[in-house]
């Protein structure tokens, strides 16, 4: 397919394929949406929030983009209109409580898309029940991730700002979608570059076999052992057949917050290493285990065309650490940030084809995995820059749950921009974790974070004596 | 070293030309990310032809000290 109506089409990058791998096998395709809401404590002006948006539409070419399928070459394309011409929708929650406000937005996000031709994302100006007034937002998660949803917000507000305030700057232009979307077909199709990662991934799989540790436990490698007759069994299910999910968000106030980036800003590694250490750290001790593997997203996005271009660009895969208990807490992070940082110049690889791989090399049931959870911290937030604008103003943001979920756990970690502190939003099927199960988990991990970075030279060992 | 550098930089973060000094703080002051500096290293390593010693560059935290370390292993 070289155009549809008119314009022309793309084929889809690997971040944008991957999100089939676990669709394909969901019949709910409401697993794609990300709905999320951000609200201000202020008076807004309706007609030029809805001139911001329109505006912000045009500045950002992954808000236009539509999808068609080619049947002849099964196969899917993309493309970009050139103007987004739909009502924005307004609605006024007042008189209704909080409750059916959110409910309704939730319903809002388990509609699927259209699969073709038609807009990925939708935007309703709301009104909330106790005044705060703003966006909602939903998008397909095969064009929109947290980093680039945050980024368009953001681009709405400054324009916003800039219509309304005076001595606000118009934010500077959003680079190109599909120079970047060019750039990593580019990739894809055969570079040096992409043999060089595939060659460090392979190794990293061929050099021996993971193992699944649970997060209560050996308890369910025990099981599949005996299920499977095979006691050297070293995969199990993470995750169950039922899809059905629900977004169990635990807070860590902003003092408490401050003092894990003290201790990052001061040690020179990021958070995410601190949670991959308090996350293993608890791992290593219920399984009494040293191999841990976790699977870990990475968004990236380092140069500032690929921080402006919106769309999707995460990749996961499998992160294993094997830290002696014998190590230092310190010592153990700083493994972590050197396999990190190695990671980090390999991930645009396919991590579809990093599982093929790793299925082919050690063949397991399907629904088998060795990672019991997946980790996303986001480092962005709405706060700088695009709120901090507004003064005082207070406000808040909300994420909603699409209800289903291809992983048993998904802990995505991130900045809360009303005061800093940080949300573990949990998003797990139902069938496979209870609220009670992940909020002992984050009850360990903060413990063990917080007792390693006050006890950093104490040994692994020793930590796990005190939590 | 230091120009070629620079120009490197401003592809990274949002940062004006001028304000980037030698004393500048990758993480600190010019607001890298771990992820932004491991990808602009790779960057770094073309643009230089050199290879870097990755547990060496992961602890540069000026461009100064960047800056150093290019010329030492560039010898």
């Amino acid at each position: 397919m070289k155009t549809r109506k008119g314009y022309q089409t793309y084929p889809l990058t690997v971040a944008q394929r991957f999100h089939f791998f676990y669709a394909d096998r969901c019949p709910k395709k409401e697993i794609l949406n990300i709905g999320t809401s951000l609200t201000i404590e202020t008076e807004l002006d309706v007609e030029e929030l809805r001139r911001a948006i329109y505006k912000a539409y045009e500045r950002c070419e992954s808000a236009r983009v539509r999808f068609a399928y080619d049947k002849k070459e099964e196969k899917w394309y993309q493309y970009v209109v050139e103007k987004e011409e739909r009502e924005i929708e307004y609605v006024d929650f007042t008189g209704k409580t909080m409750e059916e406000a959110e409910k309704e937005m939730t319903a809002w996000t388990r509609v699927p898309f259209p699969t073709e031709d038609a807009p990925m994302n939708k935007i309703v100006i709301i009104k909330l029940p106790d005044g705060y007034q703003g966006i909602f937002f939903m998008g397909d998660h095969r064009l929109v991730d947290a980093q680039s949803l945050i980024a368009f917000l953001k681009d709405i507000i400054e324009i916003y700002c800039n219509a309304k305030y005076e001595g606000i700057a118009y934010p500077s232009d959003l680079s190109s979608y599909i120079a970047q979307v060019e750039k990593d077909l580019a990739y894809e199709n055969g570079s040096k570059a992409q043999e060089k990662d595939r060659k460090y991934f392979y190794d990293l799989i061929e050099s021996s076999e993971p193992v699944y540790n649970g997060l209560s436990g050996k308890e369910k490698l025990e099981e599949a052992r005996k299920r499977e007759n095979n006691p050297n069994l070293k995969a199990a299910p993470s995750a169950t057949g039922q899809m059905e999910s629900a977004i169990d968000i635990f807070h860590l106030e902003e003092e408490p917050t401050q003092r894990l980036m003290k201790f990052c800003e001061e040690q020179h590694i990021s958070l995410q290493c601190l949670l991959l250490m308090g996350i293993r750290t608890y791992l290593q001790k219920v399984n009494d285990c040293d191999d841990v593997s976790m699977n870990v997203a990475y968004a990236r996005r380092a140069t500032l065309s690929e921080k402006k271009s919106g769309g999707t660009r995460i990749h996961s895969f499998p992160f294993r650490t094997v830290i002696d208990r014998d190590k230092t807490f310190l010592e153990g992070i700083i493994e972590i940030r050197n396999k990190q940082n190695e990671t980090f110049r390999h991930v645009n690889f396919n991590p579809t084809e990093y599982f093929a791989h790793r299925s082919k090399l050690y063949p397991n049931k399907p629904g088998n995995t060795y990672e019991p959870i997946s980790l996303t911290y986001q480092p962005a937030s709405l706060r700088e820059k695009g709120l901090s604008q507004l003064g005082d103003i207070k406000y808040k943001t909300k994420w909603y749950c699409n209800g289903v979920c291809a992983h048993g756990v998904y802990l995505t970690v991130m900045h809360r921009p009303d005061d800093n502190g940080l949300d573990f939003s949990f998003e797990h099927q139902l069938a496979a974790h209870t609220r009670e199960e992940l909020e002992y988990f984050y009850y360990y991990i903060c413990k063990i974070m917080f007792k390693g970075i006050e006890n950093s030279y104490l040994k692994i060992d020793e930590i796990l004596k005190l939590v | 070293m230091f120009e070629k550098l620079a120009d490197i930089i401003v592809n990274y973060v949002e940062v004006s030309r001028e304000n980037i000094k030698p004393e500048s703080r990758f993480m600190e002051d010019l607001g890298f990310t771990s992820f932004d500096f491991m990808s602009m290293l790779g960057e770094v390593e073309e643009e230089f032809d050199v290879e870097l010693e990755q547990e060496e560059a992961a602890n540069i935290r000026t461009v100064q000290e960047a800056v150093d370390y290019l010329e030492k292993i560039s010898q």
